[in-house]
Order: C-alpha cells, then sequence, then structure tokens
C-alpha cells in the first residue's frame, strides 16, 4: 500500500517528534507524525501501584504493550535474558502520543555550561567516551526558553551556578515544609539552592488548570491535565495547523533509501497491521533513544549495509541514562505533606568543581512516594523486611522520612550499546534491540560523592537516622536514555552534525534523546525538547 | 482452585506473621490472600514455587512442633519463618525456602500497602495506617 507524499515525516510522537512535527507544521510544511502507541489518557489509566512507570511489577497501562515488544538485556556478567517492557533492564519510557512526558514527572532542568564541555574541562577518563558537544550551552539558550514558555514551565529564578535567564511563565509550584527545611539547611551549609522547576501548571495557563497536587504525578497521567507535555501542547497545535497528520498505532519498520543510499521516506506497519510506504522530502526520527538506533540499524540496504547512518559503526553506541543516588532520613517530625508532585528545592552546588570528580550533579527532594516504591526501595538494613517491627516502622517512616535524590552526570562508554538481536524478533518479525555495557567507573565515584552530599544535607536539616545505599553496576539508560545517535563534527565517531541531520544524509534528521553527546548532571527532558526545537528550526532555514 | 484448601490455611497464617494484626489489621483480613490468588490465577508468580512451599512449610512445622503450620503460636511460627528466611530447614524442600520465603513477603507487601483494586489494602486502610492520603 503506498500513501501521498509528505513534506515530511516525523516517527514518534513523544518528547522530541511532537515538538518536530508542530514547528514544521505551523511552518506550513506537510507532516506525516507516526506514533506506535496510542493516546495516554487518564480515564483509561487506572493508577494501579504495581503497573505504572514508576512501579511496574506487573506491567504498566501507557506502553509500550507487554505483549510482543522483547528486548534482549545482556546483565555486567554478560547473562543474556528476554525481558519484556515492564521488567528490569527493559529501559522503557512509555509510548503513545506524549510518551514520557504525559507520565514524567516534568523536572524542568536546563542542563549546565559546563555539561556541553566535559572532555575539555576534566579530560577524558580512560576506557570512557566523554566528549564535548559541538554546540553550546548558548547555542541552546534560546531553545530552552521555547520550551520553557510553549509547552510550560513553572519555577522561580535560577541557582547563582546557572547564568542568568528570562523568567519562568509561570510561578514556582508552592513551597512545602520539607522544601523550606532543606533550603534552611541548605543556606546554612552555604550550598545554592532553587525551587524545582516543573513542567507543569501552578496556575491556571493555556485552557488548562492549575495542578491539583495530587499524589500521583510521576508514573502517572495528570488527573486534571495540569501537566504539560507534547500530548497537550505542541501535538494539538501541530494538528490544528492543519498540515499534520496523526497516525495513531503506526510503527515504522525501516527509513527507505533510493539505489543511492538517500533517505526517500519509511515504511510503517498501520494499526491493521497493514504495511504502509510513505515518502516525503524530509524524515525526522524520534523514537527514543533505544529504538531511533534500532530502526536505523534495521533500515540497512545494499546501499547501507550496516544500516543507515552506521558507516562506521556509531549507532547505538555510548548509550547512557542516569545514574541515580541520594538518601533518606527520618526526621523527628513529620515530613509528609502528601502535596505533589513533590521537589520542591533543589541544590546545584555540586554539578562541577568538584575536588578529584568528573562533574556531578543535582540533589533535590523526592516525589511524593507510592507506599510500596518506598518500602521496597527505601527500607534500611538494620529493619527486618517483615513482622511486627516492619509494620511499626512503616507506621512511623513513611511520615517521617526525607528523601534527597538526583541524577550524575554519567560517564558514558561507546561499549555500552544498542545492537539488533541475532534471535529475537518483536511481533512484526523484525529483530529486537539487545541493551548491552555497564556503568564506567569513574560514573560510581560520581555518585559516591554525591551520595555522602546528600546525607550531609539531610544531616543539616536535622534527620536523626540516615541512610543509602551504594550505587551498583548496571546499564542505566532507562527512562532517561540517550546518546545512542551523538552528536559530533566527525563522522568517523558520531552519527549526527551539529544540526541532528544525519551525516551523510542531507534529509535524515534525529530529535530525541539519541543525540544526546552526554546526558547532563540533570533530568534530560528539558534538553531533548529544546535541541527538536532547534533542529527543526534548523531544517526550515535550510529548506 | 490454585491452591488446596491445607495451602490455603497454611498461607492465612504465614500472611498473618509477615504482616501481623495488631490495633491495625493482618494481612489476611486486608485482602492479601485474594490479591496473591489474583496473582496465581493470572500466572504473575510462580504456582510451583507457592504450592510446594507452603506444603514444605508445613511439613518442617509437623517435623519440629508435631503440628501443623497454622496451629503453631505466634512466637513458633516466627521462629520457623525466621529460620525458612536464611534457609535453616530440617526438611527436604523442592523449592529454595529462601525463595519461596522472600516471594510470600514480597507479595504480601505488595497486596498490602498496594491499591485496594488489586483486592489488597481493604477499604485503603493500610494507606490510612501510615498517613498515605489520595486527595485528587
Ligand atoms: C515515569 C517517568 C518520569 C520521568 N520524569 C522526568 C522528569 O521529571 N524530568 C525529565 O527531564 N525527564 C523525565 N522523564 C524522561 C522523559 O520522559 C524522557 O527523557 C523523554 O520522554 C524522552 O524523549 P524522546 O523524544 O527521546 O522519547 P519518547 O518521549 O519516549 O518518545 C518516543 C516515541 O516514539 C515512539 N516510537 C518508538 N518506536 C517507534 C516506531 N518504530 N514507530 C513509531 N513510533 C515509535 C514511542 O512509542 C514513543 O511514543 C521521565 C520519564 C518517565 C517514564
Amino acid at each position: 500500500m503506498s500513501s501521498p507524499r509528505y513534506d515530511s515525516i516525523v516517527v514518534g510522537a513523544g518528547a522530541g517528534g511532537g515538538i518536530a512535527a508542530c514547528v514544521l507544521a505551523e511552518a506550513g510544511k506537510s507532516v506525516l507524525l507516526l506514533e506506535k502507541g496510542d493516546f495516554i489518557t487518564y480515564a483509561d489509566e487506572p493508577r494501579d501501584h504495581l503497573r505504572n512507570h514508576r512501579l511496574s511489577t506487573y506491567g504498566h497501562n501507557t506502553g509500550p504493550s507487554l505483549v510482543g515488544n522483547p528486548r534482549v538485556y545482556v546483565d555486567p556478567d554478560g547473562v543474556e535474558r528476554v525481558v519484556r517492557p515492564h521488567e528490569g533492564g527493559y529501559s522503557a519510557i512509555a509510548s503513545g502520543v506524549g510518551s514520557g512526558t504525559a507520565v514524567y514527572g516534568g523536572m524542568a532542568w536546563r542542563f549546565h555550561p559546563l555539561d556541553f564541555e566535559m572532555a575539555s574541562t576534566y579530560g577524558v577518563p580512560p576506557g570512557s567516551s566523554l566528549a564535548d558537544w559541538p554546540i553550546s550551552y548558548d547555542d541552546l539558550a534560546p531553545f530552552y526558553e521555547r520550551v520553557e514558555w510553549e509547552i510550560g514551565v513553572a519555577g522561580g529564578p535560577p541557582a547563582s551556578k546557572m547564568p542568568p535567564r528570562r523568567e519562568y511563565p509561570m510561578p514556582r509550584m508552592p513551597e512545602t515544609k520539607k522544601g523550606r527545611w532543606l533550603a534552611d539547611a541548605a543556606n546554612r551549609l552555604g550550598w545554592s539552592t532553587q525551587a524545582v522547576p516543573i513542567l507543569a501548571n501552578s496556575v491556571d495557563r493555556a485552557g488548562r488548570p492549575a495542578c491539583s497536587h495530587c499524589q500521583h504525578c510521576v508514573g502517572f497521567a495528570c488527573p486534571v491535565d495540569a501537566k504539560n507535555g507534547t500530548q497537550n501542547t505542541v501535538v494539538p497545535r501541530a494538528l490544528a495547523s492543519g498540515n499534520c497528520k496523526l497516525e495513531i498505532g503506526a510503527a515504522a519498520t525501516s527509513v527507505t533509501t533510493d539505489s543511492t543510499g538517500r533517505v526517500t521516506g519509511v515504511t510503517y506497519l498501520n494499526s491493521y497491521g497493514v504495511q504502509v510506504e510513505v515518502t516525503s522530502e524530509i524524515v525526522v526520527l524520534a523514537c527514543g533513544a533505544v529504538e531511533t538506533a534500532r530502526l536505523l540499524l534495521l533500515s540497512a540496504s545494499p546501499a547501507n549495509p550496516r544500516g543507515i547512518g552506521n558507516a562506521y559503526d556509531m549507532v547505538g553506541r555510548n548509550l547512557q541514562g542516569h545514574v541515580y543516588t541520594g538518601a533518606t532520613g527520618i526526621m523527628p517530625e513529620q515530613a509528609y505533606d502528601g502535596i505533589g508532585p513533590g521537589p520542591n528545592i533543589a541544590t546545584l552546588e555540586f554539578n562541577h568543581g568538584n575536588e578529584g570528580i568528573v562533574g556531578g550533579g543535582m540533589l533535590c527532594d523526592e516525589f511524593v512516594a507510592m507506599p510500596l516504591h518506598f518500602l521496597l526501595n527505601d527500607r534500611p538494613a538494620w529493619i527486618p523486611s517483615w513482622g511486627k517491627a516492619h509494620k511499626d516502622w512503616m507506621r512511623m517512616a513513611y511520615r517521617h522520612a526525607l528523601q534527597v535524590r538526583g541524577p550524575i552526570h554519567e560517564i558514558p562508554s561507546s561499549a555500552s550499546r544498542v545492537t539488533l538481536s541475532s534471535d529475537i524478533k518483536d511481533s512484526n518479525g523484525l529483530p529486537v534491540a539487545r541493551l548491552s555495557g555497564t556503568t564506567h567507573r569513574e560514573s560510581l565515584k560520581i555518585a559516591e560523592f554525591m551520595r555522602r552530599k546528600a546525607e550531609i544535607w539531610l544531616k543539616e536539616a536535622g534527620a536523626r537516622e540516615i541512610w543509602s545505599f551504594p550505587t551498583t553496576l548496571g546499564l542505566s539508560a532507562g527512562q532517561h536514555q540517550a546518546g545512542t545517535c551523538r552528536m559530533g563534527h566527525d563522522r568517523t565517531n558520531s552519527v549526527v552534525d551539529e544540526s541532528c541531520r544525519v551525516h551523510g544524509h542531507d534529509n535524515l534528521f534525529i530529535a530525541d534523546g539519541s543525540v544526546h553527546v552526554t546526558n547532563g548532571g540533570f533530568n534530560p527532558v528539558l534538553t531533548i525538547m529544546a535541541l527538536a526545537f532547534r533542529t527543526s528550526e534548523g531544517i526550515l532555514n535550510r529548506w | 482452585m490454585v491452591l488446596s484448601s491445607s495451602q490455603f490455611q497454611i498461607l492465612r497464617a504465614a500472611m498473618d506473621r509477615v504482616v501481623p494484626a495488631d490495633t491495625d489489621q493482618g494481612a489476611w483480613e486486608a485482602g492479601c490472600g485474594d490479591f496473591l490468588i489474583r496473582l496465581l490465577e493470572d500466572d504473575l508468580v510462580d504456582r510451583e514455587l507457592y504450592r510446594s512451599g507452603l506444603d514444605s512449610l508445613d511439613k518442617e512445622a509437623n517435623e519440629l512442633y508435631q503440628n501443623s503450620f497454622d496451629k503453631l503460636t505466634s512466637d513458633e511460627q516466627d521462629d520457623l519463618l525466621t529460620s525458612v528466611e536464611v534457609g535453616s530447614v530440617f526438611t527436604r524442600w523442592s523449592v529454595f525456602p529462601g525463595l519461596f520465603f522472600r516471594t510470600l513477603v514480597k507479595n504480601t507487601m505488595e497486596g498490602y500497602y498496594g491499591s485496594s483494586r488489586n483486592g489488597g489494602n481493604r477499604d485503603g486502610l493500610a494507606w490510612q495506617m501510615i498517613g498515605f492520603e489520595v486527595t485528587g
């Protein structure tokens, strides 16, 4: 089956793809936006504490579908397992219109200027693929601002460690008791802080209400549609332009090329399982870091025998995410207030400038915890896992706990990668992604350093018992997956150029987390979105 | 039936030691049994691990106390479960005792502190107990 020719095809309607579709469509280009998943709505998503994107023990309600979408995960000991989307090692974000942005916690961090210059600031740790970005913070700054205003961020002024910027369109989320304790403690320690910026309405905006501060933000769809993702901002805008056709249940299976190897469009399976071939002048891939790499590898042809953009075996390498660390403490009085989303105050004191440490990371207080999440992840070793003592502990600790956590700027390694499985196939008969590799040793050092800082912060805030867990080895990718189609000037060690165009393919672009050279010491989505704006504007400028 | 009636009795007694009743409801009253039966019926947990583990737990009780597990005192049950937890058993188990017990604990907690819609946490009482209030 073939259908009309489009100016552009965008594959994936998540964080990056939603923005690319909007920018192109509003500029008058016809866009076919293909999304493998469905719409993600609160009504269809029954807040199950065991089936969500925070705790997916028995599944999740917001994709990818548990059936027919396996991956292969290779653990640090080299043991291969076939995993389903809700199982450890799979690295699921979500799948559907908005994808992660429909269920995320919405922390809206800009990367630090030095996050773009890691190699020249610190040198390259042995065995790592640490590198500078080919663009700087200043190149991205105007596009960060567009995300903050067009998707919608609530927050206060930046910490002193960050460059000045235009204020956010909405005031910060209300200060909580925990936030105040931690801010005071940081002041006493001389650490700079700022309110955690959140991609949700703190006041009514854009025809949608303010956040209701429920307890089910991260991992769940928003009950009042106050969380700002691509599904309720740029995707509707793209559709309203009249130039964008969104097709859900449409899974791209290859990027097509002509006999010279030039990209001509994509083939996909529509929701009836019928294969469709569409052509366009421009193709933008935004399937998330794992699936974009997989799609390029699946698109091998005589002209591109190793897959598209993969002449130098770079597609899929440098898979990274975030090693997380932090600590929990018991406060003398109840800390719980149930005011969602939860993260209220952050310190950016340790993102850089730490003696003997490559980079660092951000720390902030935690999302309102599902009781089970707390119990399964945060019980200290000296509390029994069952019985009366455990029950007593839950009655005390759940409301007295104060937690700070954060991502470290992970040190990437080219051995952490996505390849195609040689034997496992998805329900369409295509080889699935195989994820392998593990944490670089330098990352463990950084995590250990940040863990101690988390403990110091809690201690200063007045916590009595404090505990934390060391980071263990393991591929981090996960919900913050990035890096598999790294940006760079040199086509022998990167996949896309500084405009996020695939080397050697003048009409193929990537607009998702894949292009990150390194993943910053912050949650990644604001950077993914800012790059998607920049890449799409770049496409238009040259068209 | 995914479990025999005697397995069911042992399960009940064991779950009630994992989350014992006190001023707040215990595991069984909170619906953890219903929760687990659904998991077993939906094939989300290992049926053989449960069947064999519950039988072995009872055999262990008979060997050590000449009584079935559900007839032991709470202290005897706790002592026995503590041994099972660390894998120190006197009879021949066909499943790993520690694995069986860790699975039982995990599933009991999932039922007790999870969403009521899954069968456990009856009337949201566990959330009330710890002070997790759902406001919207
Ligand atoms: C629970 C949770 C909490 C999070 N919290 C935060 C946070 O607080 N702050 C933050 O910065 N980040 C957060 N993130 C991460 C953030 O959501 C991701 O970084 C972001 O969504 C990634 O954007 P992307 O465009 O790379 O991929 P995605 O947003 O995942 O979009 C990819 C889309 O492509 C589709 N797709 C894949 N393959 C195909 C195909 N072959 N054909 C068609 N479509 C396809 C997928 O279905 C998906 O919809 C969170 C994520 C989760 C899951």
